[in-house]
């Protein structure tokens, strides 16, 4: 077991190359001037000459090779430094760090529902077995593994929240936003 | 279950204001979030709307009025020839409790010529006060013949060596420091040239003319206003600017806060504002992406403004609660627009000979040609089914509600056997007996474009089978580097007014130097720079550049008319539509006013009553 365990440790560095390896690559792909669309708006663009495109480039590093902004992004997240989101519109270990302690928060909550009903639904099914109620627990949960996030949450937005108008929603919020 | 409960914390988070009781506060919702609130590097109307309301320039627009303005920092102004003159309003305080001086002015409009990153909208002060340079790094190069890089250390950022060093402060001495001066309480702008659009470049809705504070900015380490070690502060990232989520303007708001996790924006009215504290004392402005939320916040009172879409409209016609404005022009246009030499070596234009395989490479310099295909665009149906009627047909691509605009001028017409005829003209009728292949490319992901290429394609095979035009979508880049390169024979794009003068679209289109006009090839070129007897002699160019020179409007508009009558007549490039605008808020809002320039709304004039 231990032997694994150090086996399996020994190999991280080279499964964290392989992983930076490849995400670098597929952002690669996107080409240069696709990466720019990140840093500069759509409209201004549509305008630029030629040239501003280049000194935009240069000014985020887009022309050099792939080699070099390689090692130049490996050595920055080695300083703890990952970089600027461009979705979160901050560094992304600030990001992270607002972020998280909700997501945590958010997770536990769902647990133990999860956990709760899901295993008595299974031990349900269990008992049933071919029974309708298994059926019944079999269709319920195979509609809403395949329901769509976005069609789900309109559903939810219509019931909870234009219906019937629910929720203890300062305190939330409130926490949210601090 | 997951699911389900991330689904409700985005529920929960529509709760935060509760503005239906409260009518200190407006809350509207929109789509997407500011890209940067720095001024000088804000290029985008969400960014635009918040810079305009906490931020003061030295003019506004007179109510709708594009062309008429209204002292506001500025308590007159004047201008004569080169030099336009601001005086400067006393008494005004900063959000900091600063008290303006004609120095911030001059500060300002010097930080932004140092700063000038590229991409952002600085360009504009560089054409009044450069007239052949457009950036810092042009200039540079331009007035001292060496390069930026040649000068200054990408690392260090510092002049490589003492002689690059002088050469960079006698360039500040020169072209920086002259540009703006201070006269007593006046503030005076020396331009390179006579251009009566500096003033709408610089009013109220331009972020680049927002006055800063620069006692606030030297203390955020923005530029420290000296002569030496002015390079360091070139061609920031907009993430290192320290203005990138904070404001020291004078304007009615202040930022309370960017919280960039919920895409929103809060500001609060700021007490002590020249011209008495706003009414409306809480402003928030929020990204909703999704239109079934910001719907639902609309209808139940939670949201005051919110962005609708055109085809969503329909979903709140009829509810009672709401003003809905309709017809409102934009200040965009999308056109159609001819290489006049296309590049041999352009994989567009198949055989790149006239037999049926391809077309010439000056296949478009050919008049006949081009009117042809102008006849041969459905803009009546564009419009009607992709833009769900939400547009407008325009004569030539100067908006409406620009001067110069003209109603009676003949708007682009439809009609294939005028097409036929220009056809069967062209290349002696040998177009119309071997027919002619190309390729129109637009960039995938724009439903607009294609479907514009598509109908044109449609319409073209439909008045001769052998006229076959292949509609291609490619990447943007690909798309730019194509037209960058002079291989597209025609394109579709669109252009978004900087300022509301009809130079920033005359220019731009039909001028052989301006940002398309010069994408046409030098057969355009040559064509633009040719005495015409139309204009009396005068060239296209010659009269355009003219135009932008004058100041009676009377006199200008003249001109203006006279070149897009010269426009349609040759029929160099044809409007396809300008999108039109839809306003929807709470109907208890009161004080909205349309200016098509405003990025986003005026919280200033706004109040909230049930009458």
């Amino acid at each position: 077991m231990t032997a694994y365990i150090i086996r399996r440790l020994l190999l991280l560095p080279l499964i964290i190359f392989g992983v930076t390896l490849i995400v670098f690559s597929m952002m690669q792909l996107l080409g240069e001037d696709q990466l720019l669309a990140a840093y500069v708006d759509p409209n201004s663009l549509d305008k630029m000459s030629a040239e501003e495109l280049e000194m935009v480039k240069e000014k985020y590093g887009l022309n050099e090779d792939p080699f070099t902004r390689y090692v130049k992004w490996i050595e920055s997240v080695a300083h703890g430094d990952l970089g600027w989101s461009i979705v979160g519109k901050e560094p992304v270990t600030k990001a992270i760090i607002h972020r998280l302690p909700s997501t945590i928060e958010l997770t536990l909550y769902a647990i133990f529902p999860i956990i709760g009903i899901g295993v008595w639904l299974g031990v349900q099914a269990a008992l049933h077995r071919n029974k309708w109620q298994d059926h019944l627990i079999r269709i319920f949960s195979i509609v809403g593994w395949s329901f769509p996030d976005f069609v789900f949450g309109l559903i939810i937005l219509m019931v909870f929240y234009s219906w019937l108008g629910w929720f203890p929603l300062e305190e939330l919020v409130w926490k949210l936003n601090k | 279950m997951k699911k389900l409960l991330v689904v409700l914390l985005l529920v929960f988070s529509i709760f935060t204001f509760a503005a239906v009781k409260n009518p200190d506060t407006i809350v509207d919702v929109t789509i997407g979030e500011p890209d940067t609130l720095d001024p000088h590097q804000a290029y985008d109307t969400a960014s635009g709307e918040v810079i305009f309301n906490v931020y003061d320039n030295l003019i506004e627009y007179k109510g709708s009025s594009l062309s008429e303005f209204l002292p506001r920092l500025a308590e007159k102004w004047e201008i004569d020839g080169n030099t336009v003159k601001f005086k400067i309003r006393k008494g005004v305080k900063f959000h900091s409790g600063n008290e303006l001086t004609p120095y911030d002015v001059e500060y300002t409009f010097k930080r932004a010529l140092i700063g000038n990153p590229g991409g952002g909208p600085i360009w504009m002060l560089y054409e009044v006060f450069f007239g052949d340079y457009f950036s810092l790094k042009s200039a540079v190069k331009g007035l001292t013949g060496h390069s930026w890089s040649e000068l200054v250390n990408p690392e260090t950022k510092e002049p490589v060596n003492d002689e690059a060093k002088q050469i960079l402060l006698d360039f500040y001495d020169k072209y920086i420091d002259s540009k703006v001066t201070v006269d007593g309480d006046w503030v005076v702008f020396h331009l390179a040239a006579p251009k009566v659009y500096f003033l709408n470049i610089i009013a109220q809705g331009s972020s680049w003319g927002a006055i800063l504070d620069s006692k606030a900015a030297m203390g955020l380490g923005l530029w420290d206003g000296k002569k030496d070690g002015w390079w360091k502060f070139h061609d920031w990232k907009k993430e290192d600017s320290p203005l990138y989520a904070k404001e020291i303007g004078s304007g009615p708001y202040e930022l309370v806060e960017w919280d960039r996790t919920q895409q929103k924006v809060t500001l609060k009215a700021f007490e002590g504002y020249w011209r008495g504290p706003a009414k409306i004392k809480n402003v928030v402005i929020w990204g909703v992406d999704e239109w079934s939320t910001r719907k639902a916040m609309l209808e139940k009172g939670e949201a005051d403004i919110a962005a609708v879409p055109a085809q969503y409209l329909s979903q709140i016609k009829g509810n009672p609660d709401l003003e809905i404005i309709e017809g409102l022009p934009t200040v965009s246009v999308t056109t159609l627009n001819f290489n006049w030499q296309v590049k041999a070596d352009s994989p567009y234009i198949g055989s790149g000979k006239l037999d049926g395989q391809g077309v010439p490479t000056t296949f478009f310099a050919d008049k006949n040609v081009r009117l042809a295909f102008i006849y041969s665009f459905d803009y009546k149906k564009m419009i009607d089914e992709v833009l769900d009627g939400y547009g407008e047909l325009v004569p030539t691509a100067l908006p409406k509600g620009f001067l110069g605009y003209d109603e009676n001028l003949p708007k682009p017409k439809f009609d294939l056997a005028e097409a036929t005829k220009y056809f069967k003209r062209a290349y002696r009728g040998q177009l119309w007996r071997k027919g002619f292949k190309m390729t129109i490319l637009y960039n995938t992901g724009n439903a607009a474009r294609q479907k514009s290429a598509e109908l044109l394609a449609d319409s073209l095979k439909k008045i001769n089978p052998k006229f076959q035009a292949e509609v291609r979508g490619v990447q943007w880049p690909t798309f730019l580097d194509a037209r960058k390169n002079g291989k597209m024979p025609l394109y579709i794009l669109g252009w978004l007014a900087d300022y509301p003068d009809p130079n920033n679209f005359i220019y731009t289109f039909y001028d052989s130097k301006g940002d398309y006009g010069s994408y046409y090839g030098e057969k355009y070129a040559e064509f633009a720079s040719k005495p015409q007897a139309f204009f009396g002699g005068k060239s296209l160019d010659e009269m355009i550049e003219e135009a932008a020179s004058l100041t009676d409007p009377k006199v200008r508009e003249e001109i203006y008319i006279k070149v897009q009558e010269f426009v349609i007549r040759e029929g160099l490039g044809v409007p396809l539509y300008q999108p039109v605008g839809v306003r929807v808020h709470r109907k208890w809002l009161k004080g909205w006013y349309p200016n098509s320039i405003r990025p986003g709304d005026d919280y200033y004039h706004y109040y909230k009553s049930d009458k």
